[in-house]
């Protein structure tokens, strides 16, 4: 019986493991956005700083992902956060190209 | 006085000057005109003939086209790749390389693109790249194989490269790098290929800085860009 249980919670790790190895090498990117002025978008902050803002507009999905790239000069809000179908929730900011 | 009365004598009267009746002149002015007309209607008929064969020259050949085009029905596809953008962002799990593909169908027959297959090749080795790790996209939409390339058509593409782990590494190695895209077709498959140096010095901009990055490079593939097939 004990061994029963062990072999399972060692297949289930293995899974879940497999699982994450397997969505870190199929997440691929779209070709970026380059905002241009008056562009808008909601996403996840991949990066910020003094220069430039990188959004992803598309951060449940694991598959592919959108990229948008502001530039300086630009604004940010934040916006409502995300919940994913996966049960994390995101937190996102709009952000306008001048 | 008596001067203008001989003109007058003179011109109603049977002879002229070159010695010839009013009578006379008019034959030859008659005769002079139907040798003209008929010399115009030689000259209309010359270059009647002339314009004929002109014609014939261009209608025979271009029946002849026609003919072997309805006979001989084909497509005449290529595909081109002139140009990579590389976006580096430290917060991207992989650096995005992109490349406007030109599609282009110059035949007189439908083709269509059955699979799609890429291999970069770097000084530390080739890898294949899986359909996930590139997608074709349209205006912003995805584009998935098959893909139909229409005849007598010009399309332009984007593809949008993602590197696992394995490709990264050998994608950050400075020296030469040819990417080659392969797309199956019906009866045959067509390539392009895009090469680009990497210096030392792009590898530490485009894969270790702490900014985000964008790099252009020309394709300087030996030989030309097109791949065979």
């Amino acid at each position: 019986m004990k061994q029963g249980t062990a072999s399972a919670f060692l297949s289930s790790v293995v899974g879940a493991l497999c699982f994450a190895v397997l969505g870190a090498y199929g997440q691929a990117y779209r070709p970026p956005i380059e905002a241009k002025p008056g562009y808008a978008a909601t996403g996840a902050v991949v990066q910020q700083d003094v220069r430039t803002l990188i959004l992803n507009t598309t951060p449940c999905d694991d598959q592919e992902k959108q990229i948008v790239i502001f530039r300086t000069p630009f604004g940010t809000k934040s916006a409502n956060p995300i919940v994913c179908p996966s049960g994390k929730t995101l937190q996102q900011v709009t952000a306008n190209q001048g | 006085m008596s001067t203008q009365a001989q003109t007058l004598e003179e011109v109603p009267g049977s002879r002229g000057a070159e010695g010839l009746s009013v009578d006379e002149r008019l034959a030859k002015f008659s005769r002079d005109l139907e040798h003209l007309n008929a010399e115009s209607k030689s000259w209309v008929k010359t270059w009647g003939v002339y314009l004929g064969i002109l014609g014939a020259l261009i209608a025979v050949p271009k029946s002849a086209l026609d003919l072997v085009t309805q006979l001989w029905v084909r497509p005449d596809t290529s595909v081109t790749i002139k140009n990579v953008k590389i976006t580096h962002a430290p917060g991207l799990s992989s650096e995005i390389v992109e490349f406007p593909l030109v599609v282009m169908n110059l035949g007189n027959r439908d083709d269509a693109f059955l699979g799609r297959g890429a291999t970069l090749t770097a000084p530390g080795g080739s890898v294949e790249l899986s359909e996930d790790d590139f997608g074709l996209y349209d205006n912003g939409k995805k584009i998935e194989t098959p893909l139909l390339v229409p005849k007598d058509a010009v399309r332009a593409y984007v593809v949008s490269i993602t590197f696992s782990s394995k490709t990264r590494e050998l994608a950050a190695t400075p020296g030469q790098h040819t990417l080659e895209m392969r797309f199956p077709g019906v009866n045959q498959s067509y390539a392009a290929r895009l090469c680009f140096p990497l210096q030392q010095s792009d590898v530490d901009v485009l894969f270790k800085s702490d900014q985000l990055e964008t790099e252009y490079f020309l394709t300087q593939c030996p030989g030309g860009a097109r791949g065979g097939s």
